[in-house]
C-alpha cells in the first residue's frame, strides 16, 4: 500500500500536528489554569501568576520540547543517510551519552557556574568527540554491526565516566542525577535554558539541512557523489559539526533522550519517496511532535512522579529497534 | 547446641558468621547486659549519632557515623569532629568492640543483620515524625546509654524552648511553604509540618493534602502565592537539585512573599535542636506584616506595586 501524499502537503500537515501538540504541551500542567485563561495569561502577561506560571514553566517547556525533537528527529535522519545505514541515531551511537558527559563535567565541577557557554560549549565537544571516534572505529561505509557496537562502548564508556564524575561530587544530590542526564526531562526548565540552548541548535540546524542534495547523490555510493561535485569532506564536517551542535545543545538542558532520532526517519522514510534530503525537514517536524507528546504523556501518566521522558522513548523505541534489526536479518539472508 | 542441627546451617553464610560468632566469644566484644552502662557506644544513623552525642560522655563514644561531621545535615558536627567516624561497615564496626550499636531504621539491613548474629547488642531507634515522638526518642536513648537524668533535663528543656515561643503575633491565616531542592516539600505527618504549626503558620503541603515528603510542582507553588516561603541551605557544590532555587517562577513569588531559609538540620532528624527550628520561623512570622495590613496597603496602593517591598 503506497501513500499519496505530496510533499509540501506532508510538511504542512507535520506542521499542523505540532503546533497542535505544542498548545496542548501549553495547557498541560498541575495547575489548573483553563484553557482560554491560560493562553491569555501567556499573551497579555497580565494576569500575575497565571501569567509567571504561562511565560516562565510552560512556555520554555514547551518551545524546548520542539526545538530537541527536531533536533534529534533532524540528526537521526541525517546520520542515517550519511553513514547510509538505517540504525545510525544520536541515541545509538553515543553522541547523546558523551554530550551528557560533556555537559555533567561543566556543571558539576562549577565550571558553567563561572562561565555560562562553557555548558553548551562542552556538550558539544563531547557530542563532536563521539561522532568522529564513532566514524573512527567503524570506518566509512561500515557495516551496521560494527557501527552499533561501536555506538555501544562509546555509550557505555561515557555513561561509565558521567556516575563517576557525578559521585565525585560532594553534593549528594549529584549522584541521584544520573537518572535525568542518562534518561532526559524537561521538567521546570526556563527561558534561561531556551536561550542557551537555541543559538547552537540553530546553527545546527543550518548545518544538516545544508546537506539534503549531497545525501540523495550519497544514495549512490561515495565515488558517485564525488563525480557529481560533492566534496566528501565537506558533507562530513557539516553532518558531524551539526549533529554535534544541535543534539549537544539540546542534551545539556534535557539530558540524553533516545530513540527519537531513529524511529521518526524511519516512520516518514515511506512518505518522502526514499530520498534522503527530502527526509531532513519531515523528521524534524516529526521529531518535534513526538518529543511534545512524550512530553504531555509524561505529565498526564505520573503527574507527581517526574517520569523521565527517556523511559517513555525507549518503551516504544526499544522494541522498534529490535524489529528493525529483525528485519535487516531477513533481508541479509 | 540445637542451632547446629537446623537448617539454617545448610546456607554456608551462616556457617560462616555463626563460626566467626563462636570463635570471637572469648576475645570479642563483652556481651553486656542490657542495663549496664555502655561504655564502647557506636552510632550508625545521623540522627542517633546526634542523641548519644548528647546524652553520652565523649569517652564512651567508640564510634559516630561519617555524616554527623556534615555541617549540613548535623548540629553537632564541630564536636563530631573530634570524635571517631564508621561507614556503616559490620566488619569495622566489629572491630570496634562496641557494648552497645544504635542504628537508626534505615540502618535496618545486611551490616545490622551480620552484627546481630556475631552477638553484637543493635538497638534500632525509628526517626523522630513529632515532637512526642522527640521526646520519647530521647528518653529511650537515655534509657539505653544509662542518661535518664541528663534525657529528662533535655526534654524539658525541648518543652521550656517550645513554650517560650509567641505565636499571638502572627495571624492564623499566614500560609508558608516548605521547599526543598528537586521541589519536595514536607505533608501531614512529617515533623517539619508540625514546625511550621507550631511557629503559627498553616503549611501548603498539608493544606494541599499532601502526605510525608512529596513533590510540590513549581507552579502549584506560585499559584498558591504563600506568605513565606522555607527553603533550606543549599550546597556548595552545585546540583541540578538546587537549579530550583534559581528559576524566574520562584524570583517572581519573592516579590509578594518573604522567604527564608531554615538550615535543615535542625528538623532532618527530630531532636531536641528542632525547637530552635520552631523559634526562627516564629521570629519570621513576628516580621512579616499581618493579613490585614497588607490587605489595606494593597487596596491602597497601585497593583503594579509588589505590596512586600518594605523590610
Amino acid at each position: 500500500m503506497r501513500i499519496e501524499l505530496s510533499y509540501p502537503l506532508l510538511l504542512a500537515a507535520l506542521g499542523l500536528v505540532t503546533a497542535v501538540l505544542f498548545v496542548v504541551s501549553l495547557v498541560t500542567g498541575p495547575a489548573g489554569i483553563a484553557f482560554f485563561e491560560s493562553l491569555e495569561a501567556l499573551v497579555t502577561g497580565r494576569s500575575g501568576a497565571a501569567s509567571i506560571v504561562m511565560q516562565e514553566i510552560r512556555l520554555p517547556r514547551a518551545i524546548l520540547g520542539a526545538i530537541i525533537g527536531a533536533s534529534l528527529g533532524l540528526s537521526g535522519a541525517a546520520l542515517q543517510g550519511y553513514l547510509r545505514n538505517p540504525l545510525a541515531e544520536p541515541g545509538l551511537l553515543g553522541i547523546s551519552a558523551s554530550a551528557s558527559l560533556g555537559s555533567v563535567i561543566a556543571i558539576y565541577t562549577g565550571l558553567s557556574a563561572a562561565f555560562t557557554l562553557a555548558l553548551p560549549l562542552m556538550a558539544l565537544t563531547g557530542a563532536a568527540g563521539a561522532v568522529l571516534l564513532v566514524r573512527l572505529l567503524a570506518g566509512a561505509g561500515a557495516q551496521t554491526i560494527t557501527l552499533i557496537l561501536a555506538g555501544v562502548a562509546v555509550t557505555s564508556f561515557a555513561g561509565a565516566m558521567t556516575l563517576l564524575a557525578l559521585n565525585l561530587s560532594p553534593n549528594p544530590f549529584a549522584a541521584l542525577e544520573i537518572v535525568f542526564w542518562m534518561l532526559g526531562s524537561l521538567k521546570d526548565r526556563s527561558m534561561t535554558h531556551v536561550w542557551l540552548a537555541l543559538p547552537f541548535i540553530l546553527i545546527g540546524w543550518a548545518m544538516l539541512f545544508q546537506v539534503g542534495r549531497a545525501l540523495d547523490a550519497l544514495t549512490l555510493g561515495e565515488a558517485a557523489a564525488a563525480t557529481l561535485g560533492f566534496r566528501l569532506e565537506r558533507v562530513q564536517a557539516l553532518v558531524v559539526f551539526g549533529t554535534a551542535a544541535c543534539v549537544g545543545a539540546a542534551t545539556s538542558v534535557a539530558g540524553a533522550i533516545g530513540f527519537i532520532g531513529l524511529v521518526v526517519p524511519h516512520l516518514l522514510r515511506p512518505l518522502v519517496g526514499a530520498e534522503p534530503g527530502r527526509l531532513l525537514a519531515a523528521s524534524a517536524l516529526g521529531g518535534a511532535a513526538v518529543l511534545l507528546a512524550a512530553d504531555i504523556a509524561v505529565r498526564i501518566i505520573a503527574p507527581e512522579r517526574d517520569l523521565k521522558l527517556g523511559v517513555l522513548t525507549a518503551l516504544i523505541g526499544a522494541p522498534f529497534f529490535l524489529w528493525l534489526i529483525f528485519k535487516q536479518q531477513r533481508g541479509g539472508q | 547446641m540445637e542451632r547446629v542441627t537446623s537448617r539454617e546451617l545448610n546456607s554456608a553464610a551462616h556457617l560462616a558468621a555463626w563460626l566467626i560468632g563462636l570463635a570471637l566469644a572469648w576475645g570479642g566484644p563483652t556481651q553486656a547486659g542490657a542495663d549496664a552502662r555502655p561504655t564502647r557506644i557506636v552510632s550508625l544513623n545521623l540522627c542517633t549519632d546526634q542523641l548519644v552525642m548528647l546524652l553520652a560522655e565523649p569517652e564512651r563514644i567508640a564510634a559516630i557515623s561519617h555524616l554527623a561531621r556534615d555541617p549540613q545535615l548535623s548540629v553537632l558536627a564541630d564536636d563530631a569532629q573530634r570524635l571517631p567516624v564508621n561507614y556503616g561497615q559490620a566488619e569495622e564496626v566489629f572491630l570496634l568492640k562496641p557494648d552497645l550499636v544504635v542504628a537508626g531504621s534505615f540502618n535496618i539491613n545486611a551490616s545490622v543483620d551480620i552484627l546481630r548474629r556475631l552477638g553484637v547488642r543493635v538497638e534500632e531507634l525509628p526517626s523522630a515524625n513529632s515532637f512526642d515522638e522527640i521526646r520519647m526518642s530521647v528518653r529511650r536513648m537515655g534509657k539505653l546509654l544509662g542518661s535518664e537524668a541528663n534525657a529528662e533535663r533535655l526534654v524539658a528543656e525541648f518543652d521550656a524552648r517550645l513554650a517560650a515561643v509567641d505565636r499571638s503575633t502572627v495571624s492564623r491565616s499566614q500560609l508558608a511553604a516548605l521547599y526543598y531542592a528537586n521541589s519536595y516539600t514536607s505533608g501531614a505527618g512529617t515533623l517539619a509540618a508540625e514546625v511550621v504549626q507550631r511557629a503559627g503558620f498553616k503549611n501548603l503541603g498539608s493544606e494541599l493534602g499532601l502526605e510525608g515528603v512529596a513533590e510540590l510542582p513549581l507552579e502549584t507553588l506560585v499559584m498558591r502565592r504563600p506568605d513565606l516561603v522555607v527553603t533550606g541551605l543549599a550546597y556548595q557544590a552545585p546540583a541540578l537539585a538546587q537549579e530550583i532555587f534559581e528559576h524566574p517562577a520562584l524570583a517572581y513569588l519573592q516579590q509578594r512573599s518573604q522567604k527564608v531559609a531554615i538550615p535543615e538540620n535542625l528538623w532532618i532528624c527530630g531532636t531536641p535542636f528542632t525547637a530552635r527550628a520552631v523559634e526562627a520561623l516564629a521570629d519570621v512570622g513576628k516580621a512579616l506584616p499581618s493579613k490585614t495590613a497588607a490587605a489595606l496597603g494593597r487596596s491602597g496602593a497601585t497593583a503594579a506595586d509588589p505590596p512586600m517591598a518594605r523590610k
